[in-house]
């Protein structure tokens, strides 16, 4: 990873300049120069207007992630991976170090050629964190799974976005949040860990090489609904199947009843997770927990049938301050069970990639006999105490995650966008997808060396369309596994901002936790238990009203 | 290269030159464009870059990328022998030319495939190759496919053809024994090809016939509407433009600062791309290529034979509907930063990047100070080039008024 400064001043383009050479990052040199530009294009994208008596206020909002909105790469697949428009100089630079340490490929340790990216593994599901968030939008399953036949299974193999999370789940037994539970952190798979890794380093299993803890098998099934008006969509959803345990290899679910692998038993939940867009994170982290806990309602007592309820999860970075009580709300992930950027994202890099860093300096696997037989033959992958990645590219990659720019809106002056935008709030949509917060103080990247702020998302006005919390989901796309305060039916409501650009960033992306969801009105037709009114809604909606619908949504 | 694809580490810090971009970037059209809106049918040009330039890139990769199986399959098919090594180097450089001219558009189908990342990854993994070579003899395409980036790709198959002799990287002279003496190299080299053809297939098909049940996403591109995945004519002349910012950035601020690092003591030869063959000067050529292509709109414009006009409905044909100026003066920047890195070479001739006769390969150059001299020029060219697209040309697709 570079620093520094390259050889000038040089004579360029007639100008002398100095070059800062910085760590590489998405374009580029007219991001030094925000603050003006944005001036002018707000003014130009300005606010809608339009007649349509009943949209609501926002109706005509361009600016979605107030300063920091992006107008330059909002079209097309560059609209997820630009730098926040208000970032300027050592923090632009700052950014942009973090972006391309995004990129960076990990390989096995010891490298004597790549030590700065050498830690990989030895159980992993991806090698860098732009592999499981396609230009910094939504991963997607490969094309042989997608376009599989309903009965044949696909395996998982090395370019996956998606991977298992996995927790033993007693029956029965009731989780009281504690600071000794870690506020009823998933209980990991003995001899496992709390993540599937599919994919294991060369060495890890000589009788199946590159496989991780287990392989995972991946088909789709089909089902059929009708709108009101007849019209019929497919809808399908993935389903999984774990074979080849390490601690059975070979082992299929069937083979055995009951299974010989620990990882097939009968109380082993898993669940799948989708990788998720990065822009306009750092503004959901300066939303006041207030603002966010003030929207709850877990008991409906205001009867709308809308519930909302916050996660509350053990905060890695309190405990590490030394905190007694650490936990936090959770925010971040598909069921809000990390509090910030920081711990998600390290998170990431110690499981999903298995590269071990200050925030998580133990290997995910550490303690497992897959591990202990690993580390025998391979003593020199050791895990590097924490730090087979640096506080300072951890800083930028968080830095990075916590200040991509959010697109703006498009289209805002169209009829039937403005409909839309009316029959989205009539249908109660809005309930959970909360159109709009005041960000406040955002807390900084911690380290042990010393916090980096992040101000450029403070004090912004911002319209992300959700209220941060869990909702009851419904059965069809229930998980059935806990996640600290968040039960197996409830999932966070997602942001809907850049969703229009969704398959623009990734022509192959889906959306809902698992992607199955192939297009928005097959994401809306999923939803269930407290969206089911607002569902039903649109489902009973003529075809002109679906489509004004869906066409705000694609505006945002 | 996947790992630093859109990697571009150069800031210009300087009060100046920000000053003087701000005037650029915010006035819209620094070349004498103005503010003045220009009404722009930009469908002809869609879809020359969507069926011309772009798909047939793709085209043209995956048909190489058969040869270079032939090539290697040639290798395993008897005795290999010098000529047949021959060839078979000579097939990787000739699959690479297509790859590093297709960089300038690396959206939709290359992404969502994960191609990239499969293709053409760096670092490379040489010791565990080395181990699974001698666990692994019979490798086959499957087994490709499941491997991690860093086993595979042009660089793995690059290491194979050109990196085996005990000097490495150091010469290019290495011998059809070398690869014969290890074990499991030959067998691994055409399961390496058969899994790159496999999605070199893909590419093409995803592009020419059909992407994921949807059509060939070439259609996409060309048939840009609401709803659609480029929602207007703006949207994917946006997609075009940003596409080759992003590679002109990082051939200047990364592809060849990274290696070249702040001072001699800091250069890094582990980041030097395709070293084993030296191919390194050609990738960054075919990387320029790519913005020449999609500037002009002709796949393969050469600037001693061909002319570029506004009738080859390249971004050159939208750049002057604004400013016949500044379309020229891309045009010959472009040109420029092509020059400048066959320079890098040191024999004085800027019209090839073989390493041949006194030329040097780049790996060398940034080590000795003549040669970093020569790579400073090339940088400032290159990213002159990237600066006026981000600052003066995309700047133009908010101004216009696309018929569509």
């Amino acid at each position: 990873m570079w620093t520094g400064v390259l050889p000038g001043p040089t004579a360029w383009g007639g100008l002398p300049m100095s070059i800062i050479h910085l760590s590489p990052g998405p374009r580029r040199v007219a991001r030094l120069l925000p603050a003006l530009c944005v001036a002018g294009l707000l003014a130009a994208c300005g606010g809608g207007g339009g007649d349509a008596s009943s949209a609501p206020a926002w109706a005509g909002v361009t600016a979605l992630g107030g300063q920091t909105t992006n107008y330059t790469g909002n079209q097309s697949s560059f609209g997820f991976d630009t730098p926040a428009a208000n970032l300027e100089g050592e923090a632009l630079a700052l950014h942009l170090q973090g972006d391309a340490a995004f990129e960076d490929k990990f390989i096995r340790a010891p490298s004597d050629d790549f030590p700065q990216l050498d830690g990989v593994g030895p159980v992993l599901n991806n090698d860098a964190c732009v592999e499981c968030h396609n230009r910094d939008g939504r991963g997607n399953y490969t094309l042989a799974a997608l376009q599989a036949d309903a009965e044949t299974w696909t395996k998982l193999g090395s370019n996956e976005a998606i991977f298992l999370r996995i927790s033993v789940e007693p029956e029965g037994e009731a989780c009281v949040p504690s600071a000794d539970n870690c506020y009823c952190a998933p209980q990991p798979v003995p001899g496992y860990s709390d993540q599937l890794f599919h994919r294991g380093v060369q060495g890890l299993r000589a009788e199946s090489p590159f496989t991780g803890q287990a392989d995972v098998y991946v088909r789709f099934e089909p089902s059929i609904v009708a709108y009101a008006d007849g019209e019929t969509v497919t809808l399908r959803r993935p389903v999984f199947e774990i074979r080849n345990p390490y601690d059975y290899p070979g082992e299929v679910p069937g083979d055995y009843d009951p299974p010989v692998s620990r990882l097939l038993q009968a109380d082993v939940r898993s669940s799948p997770r989708m990788g998720l867009p990065m822009f306009g994170l750092g503004l959901l982290e300066a939303i006041p927990e207030a603002d966010i806990v003030a929207l709850a309602d877990p008991d409906d007592l205001d009867g709308d049938g809308i519930s909302g309820r916050p996660n509350w999860v053990c905060d890695r970075i309190k405990q590490l301050q030394g905190d007694p009580e650490p936990v936090s709300l959770g925010r971040f992930g598909w069921k809000a069970s990390t509090p910030s950027v920081a711990i998600q994202g390290a998170g990431a890099y110690r499981g999903d990639i298995g590269v071990t860093n200050y925030l998580f300096p133990d290997e995910s696997i550490v303690g497992t006999p897959l591990y202990d037989a690993y580390i025998a033959d391979h003593p020199d992958d050791d895990g590097q105490q924490g730090a087979e990645v640096d506080e300072a590219t951890i800083k930028q990659v968080m830095f990075y995650s916590n200040t991509l720019a959010v697109p703006g809106r498009r289209n805002v002056d169209d009829p039937g966008v403005r409909h839309g935008a009316a029959l989205f709030e009539q249908a109660g949509c809005a309930s959970c997808h909360h159109p709009s917060f005041r960000t406040g103080a955002h807390p900084g990247v911690w380290g042990p060396s010393g916090t980096v702020a992040v101000p450029q998302v403070e004090q912004q006005t911002i319209y992300p369309f959700t209220d941060m919390l869990l909702h009851d989901m419904g059965e069809d796309l229930a998980d059935h596994r806990s996640d600290f305060a968040a039960d197996g039916r409830e999932w966070k409501t997602r942001p809907l901002w850049g969703l229009g650009l969704t398959r623009t960033v990734n022509p192959l992306a889906g959306y809902l936790h698992d992607a199955r969801a192939r297009t928005l009105p097959e994401a809306i037709l999923w939803h269930g238990g407290e969206a089911e009114p607002a569902r039903e809604a649109f489902r009973t909606m003529d075809k002109a009203d679906r489509d004004a619908l869906i066409a705000f949504l694609e505006s945002l | 290269m996947q790992m630093m694809k859109k990697a571009e580490r150069i800031l210009w810090a300087s009060t100046a030159t920000v000053g003087v971009l701000l005037a650029a970037g915010c006035g819209g059209g620094g070349g004498g464009g103005g503010d003045s809106r220009v009404s722009f049918d930009a469908s002809a040009l869609i879809a020359n870059e969507a069926n011309n330039v772009i798909t047939q890139t793709y085209s043209d990769l995956n048909t190489r990328a058969g040869l270079l199986l032939t090539a290697v399959q040639a290798l395993a098919d008897g005795d290999a022998t010098e000529a047949e090594l021959d060839a078979a180097q000579a097939a990787w450089r000739n699959t690479r030319v297509p790859w590093e001219t297709s960089e300038g558009f690396l959206f939709g189908p290359v992404d969502a495939l994960g191609v990239d990342p499969a293709i053409d990854s760096w670092p490379l993994n040489t010791p565990d190759l080395k181990a699974y070579l001698a666990a692994n003899p019979n490798t086959t395409q499957q087994d490709i496919e499941n491997a991690g980036d860093d086993l595979r790709g042009f660089h793995a198959m690059e290491w194979l053809l050109f990196g085996l002799d005990d000097d490495g990287q150091d010469n290019n002279d290495m011998a059809v024994a070398d690869l014969i003496n290890q074990t499991g190299a030959i067998n691994y080299l055409v399961a390496l090809a058969q899994a790159f053809q496999a999605q070199t297939q893909l590419l093409a098909d995803s592009w020419t016939t059909d992407f994921n049940g949807n059509g060939a996403y070439a259609d996409d591109v060309a048939n840009p509407g609401p709803g659609q995945l480029f929602a207007s004519q703006s949207a994917v002349v946006e997609e075009l433009v940003n596409g080759v910012i992003g590679i002109a950035s990082e051939v200047g601020a990364a592809k060849i600062a990274d290696p070249f690092g702040t001072s001699i003591g800091q250069a890094d030869t582990s980041q030097v791309e395709s070293q084993y063959s030296w191919n390194s000067l050609t990738d960054f050529h075919n990387n320029i290529q790519s913005v020449l292509n999609v500037y002009t709109g002709k796949r393969g414009f050469d600037p001693d034979t061909d002319t570029v006009s506004a009738g080859l409905n390249g971004l050159y044909a939208f750049v002057a509907a604004h400013d016949q100026a500044l379309a020229q003066r891309v045009y010959d920047e472009i040109i420029a930063a092509q020059s400048r890195i066959a320079l890098i070479k040191g024999d004085g001739d800027d019209s090839s990047t073989e390493i041949t006769g006194d030329a040097k390969p780049f790996r060398e150059q940034i080590l000795n100070e003549a040669g970093r001299a020569l790579i400073e020029d090339a940088i400032d060219a290159v990213l002159m080039l990237a600066t006026t697209l981000e600052t003066e040309v995309l700047p133009l697709v908010a101004n216009t008024d696309f018929a569509g």
